[in-house]
């Protein structure tokens, strides 16, 4: 049976979180004790976000290309399926089934959420409710327009997100759960949906009766992450980042009142970054909230790859974690403000060095390097004479011109890139990669030196080693395929040639 | 093997001439013929086998290609030429030696010009059967399996 | 003892086998060495008899002294000239070859030889009119004289006669029949002579000065002449003693000399061959494995012939150049026919031997083949040109002779006959496509 992590990814930081994770998983990280799906699932009222609708076409992407390669086990190894797709065993691909809607949040105003307008204002009959409400909420809470959240109020959020505990998707979630699943949340506790929305969503795992599978659920093993400040606004308005540690605060004392104490989860994760951290632009919710990738976002995707290891411990009985709730931080092996693979702590290093490097070798190939071999190197050639059909590519001229790599490959390479250029800019920078070209393709894991000397050292660190390695792989019979299973040739390919090439060079062992 | 490499030059090339017969059978009996023979297999061979299995350019183009086959065709020549004037002019064959040694035999005069004829003779070989070693090749070279076409 | 010891000891005696074996065969020869020596002496006797075999031991000279040959003794003619060259021969003088000189004339149970003696000052002093009417010098027998010559020929001994070789026939009224019948006479000799023995004819045609009486055949009477005539000197010998004394060169080099001709057995003399690429037309290879045979031949593109040449060494054969180099002498099997026979003056190096002639062959159609060149006997040209049918107008002739065909013919047939047909020698070329 197939063995499913369900990942509730709450507001923007869940949104990033994820798209960390995705790059990860398509880097070819896999999650560990046999975990063969990942089930993305983003809560957000604030469907406009600009990171949540960056991640949702990550996704997207990652599926459409995935779902295109045969048996793919380098890149894109790790299945994300969609809740649509379990509960419906469809195969439709659309952004929207990662996230769960919220119903009236659109177009509403928080008053006109909770029907303000008509509560009762009658003070003499004990009746109040309005001016009760107005004890709770300001009046520039009751005129937020939810359609970009709550703004960093996680009053409003938990009056909101509650609703959405007996929606359609919440029910279908119950649905698709098997007992050997497990969950894992993501949220940061300063903002206002993943705040409220954490504990909400622990609330109905563990004690939703009418929650379908409830009985799988409840005793389900649920880690998650909860991130503390790690980033700055550089403006104060209605967001005001100088209340994000405030908020903090209560926030983590509730969390210990009512989740740790009762160990309503397995394990909790902490990550955030106090002192010289990054300033962002200032947005409420919309497009423009799309912050830059950050470095704590990977680490928090680290957590999740952490969880999934130490499964076997978590077990649960009745709801309740069957031992004490593990709290975990993150932590690097250097402080640096430009980290890179040799500050982190050398089992983080060996989890995510490797693949990255590969993916960001295999990004950096096709937008500086694939020029110089198309059309002139053999694994780009289909019109081979006198040879078999097998000894001719389908990762050919037309192959790279096409719409399905335009709009897939290329897009997602895209996304890949900017989330590392993102994190490079960000404060404290992750910045693993150096600037290369063509001829120092090789020299892209700073702290690294290829050392490899060939017949012709010069070329030895430039893309040629890679192209020459696609020769000797193009034909191999796992990486063989039909015209129309370009993604297969082309994924698997450089999943094996990244891989040697960087091995070879005593880049990796 | 001299049966099968003579009648290549004598026969097929028709370097052979009956009034100069002691080169001939000096090349055919001191197994010239078998040198000159490998020569324009051998050195394809090994050239092909480079270029197809050890030469890990992935940028080659019909042009390398072609200088390639320039090469071996150059090498062969000069491989062939310096065999043919060594088992001629350096033989052990005493007559033969008194032949190229006495200007009226008229020996000296057309043995000087058999260097050459056999290396062009090879190497038209060599690029007869580089080409077809390359055809073969081709199918199992990983990275020039695209060349010549 | 252990095995090496033994192995040891028979290396020992292995080297020591060959002392061993010359001391026994030491002692063996020294206990019959008187029978040795008488037999080494008997080997070395055998030795030199066959060196003697090698050496004319005599010489014996017939000077037909008829009539009709008077007229080469009156004065000092060429006649005169050869006949005392030859009785002082150098290398029978330096030999110290005895000889005898006869004249012999007469004809039948009559025929008469006259001893002159064994020196050649002698005979010189008889070369004149009056010393050569002796005997019956009004009759001569030519198949006589070459009984009594060819008796004394053969072993170490040679005979010579000087003739004129005209048939004495009497008066017949059918001169020519006489003649063929006298020739017959001739022909048994030979045979009887050639059946065991390989003697070899030399027959030298002269021309001296004649100043005499010529007496017709055809008619009777005589013509008083003073002209040159032709003569003849018939030597008669071994066949190998034959070539040592009496080659081309020396021959060649007699005064008046004009042709010869020899007649011998054929023996079975290798004669060295070889094809050579000379005047070639067309294109061959030599096989390698198989002497004279010719692969991948092609004709000439042009003229669609086909020509090579092959090289020999004459040298072993007594034969003269002239006959040598006479095209009617040979014979080619298939397609093929003797351009020419030019003596061999280039070197060359692609043969073992050193050639004195090349003999060039073509072929105008299909060259293919197993093509054989025979060097045949025939009777050389000259012979039939010196033959005469009629004796009518000796005064303008001064090199026919009167039925001398007839003399020739049958010497010829009776070395045709004794040959069984055989050929000089043959040429064997294989010729392949």
């Amino acid at each position: 049976m197939a063995k499913k992590l369900y990942i509730f990814g709450i507001g923007g930081t869940g949104a990033r979180v994820i798209k960390a994770l995705t790059m990860l998983l398509a880097s070819g990280c896999k999650l560990a004790k046999d975990f063969d799906t990942v089930v993305p699932i983003l809560i957000d009222p604030d469907t406009a976000n600009g990171d949540l609708n960056r991640t949702k076409d990550i996704l997207r992407l990652y599926q459409e290309i995935r779902n295109q390669v045969k048996e793919p086990d380098g890149f894109f190894r790790q299945e994300i399926k969609t809740i649509n797709e379990l509960a419906n065993n469809s195969s439709d691909i659309s952004p929207e089934y990662f996230q769960f809607k919220l119903d009236g949040t659109d177009n509403s105003t928080f008053e006109q959420y909770i029907g303000f307008d008509s509560l009762s204002e009658d003070f003499l009959h004990s009746k109040d409710d309005k001016n009760f409400i107005r004890l709770l909420y300001s009046t520039q809470n009751l005129k937020s327009e939810l359609k970009v959240g709550f703004k960093g109020n996680p009053n409003m959020g938990a009056i909101v997100l509650n609703q959405f505990i007996n929606s359609e998707d919440f029910k279908k979630f119950g649905q698709t759960f098997n007992s050997e699943d497990a969950i894992f949340t993501v949220n940061s506790i300063f903002g206002g949906t993943g705040a409220a929305g954490f504990p909400l969503l622990l609330k109905n795992f563990r004690g939703n009766e009418n929650l379908p599978r409830h009985a799988q659920i409840k005793n389900a093993p649920i880690g998650g992450i909860t991130y503390l400040p790690y980033y700055t606004l550089n403006k104060k308005d209605e967001i005001n980042a100088e209340s994000f540690e405030e908020k903090a605060k209560i926030a983590l004392d509730y969390y210990n009142r009512t989740i740790i104490d009762q160990k309503r989860i397995n394990a909790l994760y902490f990550i955030g970054n106090k002192g010289s951290t990054n300033v962002e632009e200032y947005a409420v919710g919309g497009p423009e909230q799309k912050n830059k990738a950050h470095f704590l976002e990977l680490a928090g995707a680290l957590a999740v790859f952490d969880f999934c290891e130490n499964i076997n411990a978590y077990s649960c009985s009745n709801g309740q974690a069957i031992i004490d709730t593990q709290i975990k931080e993150f932590g690097i092996e250097r402080d640096s403000d430009s980290i890179s693979f040799d500050d982190l702590n050398i089992s983080n290093s060996e989890q995510i060095a490797f693949p990255l490097s590969k993916f960001k070798l295999y990004t950096d190939y096709l937008n500086k390097g694939l020029g110089k071999a198309m059309n002139v190197s053999r694994w780009t050639k289909s019109n081979i004479k006198l040879v078999g059909e097998s000894q001719n590519s389908v990762l050919n001229e037309s192959y790279f011109n096409s719409d399905r790599y335009k709009n897939q490959i290329n897009k997602f390479n895209n996304h890949f890139d900017d989330w590392i250029d993102e994190m490079a800019k960000n404060k404290p920078a992750f910045n693993p990669f150096n600037d290369t070209n063509w001829d120092t393709a090789l020299e892209l894991v700073k702290n690294r030196k290829p050392k490899r000397k060939g017949v012709f050292p010069y070329f030895e660190k430039s893309f040629m080693t890679l192209d020459t390695e696609n020769c000797n792989l193009i034909s191999q019979i796992e990486i063989r395929t039909t015209k129309e299973q370009g993604h297969t040739a082309l994924i698997k390919l450089f999943g094996q040639t990244t891989e040697r090439v960087l091995k070879k060079h005593r880049l990796f062992k | 093997m001299k049966n099968i490499f003579a009648p290549i030059y004598e026969t097929w090339f028709s370097i052979y001439e009956p009034n100069y017969r002691l080169l001939f059978d000096t090349l055919y009996n001191g197994n010239g013929y078998i040198y000159l023979g490998l020569s324009f297999i051998i050195i394809p061979l090994i050239c092909w086998y480079l270029f197809y299995y050890t030469w890990k350019f992935p940028y080659g183009n019909f042009l390398h290609w072609l200088l390639w086959m320039l090469i071996a065709v150059v090498i062969v020549f000069a491989s062939t030429w310096s065999i043919a004037n060594s088992e001629i002019f350096a033989s052990n064959n005493q007559k033969l030696i008194e032949a190229l040694n006495d200007p009226e035999t008229g020996y000296k005069e057309y043995a000087t010009s058999l260097p050459t004829m056999y290396g062009s003779i090879n190497s038209l070989m060599a690029l007869l059967l580089g080409f077809i070693f390359a055809l073969f090749m081709k199918r199992y070279s990983k990275v020039q399996t695209h060349l010549p076409f | 003892m252990t095995k090496l010891e033994q192995y040891n000891i028979h290396i020992k005696l292995l080297s020591y086998l060959p002392f061993w074996v010359l001391v026994f065969l030491m002692t063996g020869c020294s206990q019959n060495r008187e029978d040795r020596n008488v037999k080494t002496k008997q080997i070395v006797n055998v030795i030199e008899d066959l060196n003697e075999v090698k050496q004319i031991r005599k010489a014996t000279y017939y000077l037909e002294n008829s009539e009709s040959m008077l007229g080469y003794v009156n004065g000092f003619t060429e006649f005169v000239d050869v006949v005392s060259e030859l009785a002082e021969k150098p290398q029978f003088v330096e030999e110290n070859i005895f000889r005898e000189f006869y004249f012999i004339n007469g004809a039948g149970a009559n025929i008469r030889k006259t001893y002159i003696g064994n020196n050649p000052s002698k005979l010189k002093s008889k070369l004149n009119p009056t010393g050569f009417r002796v005997g019956d010098i009004t009759k001569s027998d030519l198949n006589n004289m070459f009984q009594i010559a060819l008796d004394n020929a053969g072993g170490d001994s040679i005979s010579i006669i000087f003739s004129d070789c005209i048939y004495d026939i009497g008066q017949s009224y059918a001169p020519f029949n006489a003649l063929a019948t006298e020739g017959k006479g001739t022909r048994s000799i030979f045979i009887k002579r050639l059946i065991n023995e390989n003697i070899q004819t030399v027959i030298i045609k002269l021309h001296s000065q004649f100043k005499g009486h010529y007496f017709p055949v055809s008619k009777r009477g005589r013509i008083p002449i003073a002209q040159t005539r032709p003569y003849y000197i018939l030597i008669f010998g071994e066949y190998d003693l034959m070539n040592k004394y009496f080659n081309d060169e020396y021959i060649s080099k007699l005064k008046g000399f004009d042709a010869m001709a020899r007649f011998f057995k054929s023996k079975d003399v290798k004669i060295p061959y070889h094809v050579t690429a000379e005047n070639l037309k067309g294109s061959f290879r030599f096989d390698r494995n198989v002497s004279n045979k010719l692969i991948e031949v092609e004709p000439d593109r042009q003229r669609l012939d086909f020509q090579f040449s092959i090289a020999v060494d004459f040298s072993a054969l007594p034969l003269s150049k002239s006959y040598l180099e006479s095209i009617q002498n040979y014979s080619c099997s298939e397609n093929y026919s003797v351009s020419e026979i030019t003596p061999s003056v280039k070197k060359s190096v692609n043969v073992n031997f050193t050639p004195t002639h090349l003999i060039t062959t073509y072929a105008q159609i299909n060259p293919y083949g197993k093509l054989e060149i025979s060097l045949n006997h025939s009777t050389p040209s000259w012979i039939n040109e010196t033959n005469s049918i009629d004796d009518k107008d000796i005064k303008n002739d001064t090199t026919q002779t009167i039925g001398f065909k007839f003399l020739t013919d049958d010497i010829r047939e009776a070395y045709e006959h004794v040959n069984h047909g055989k050929r000089i020698t043959t040429f064997n070329v294989e010729i392949i496509k």
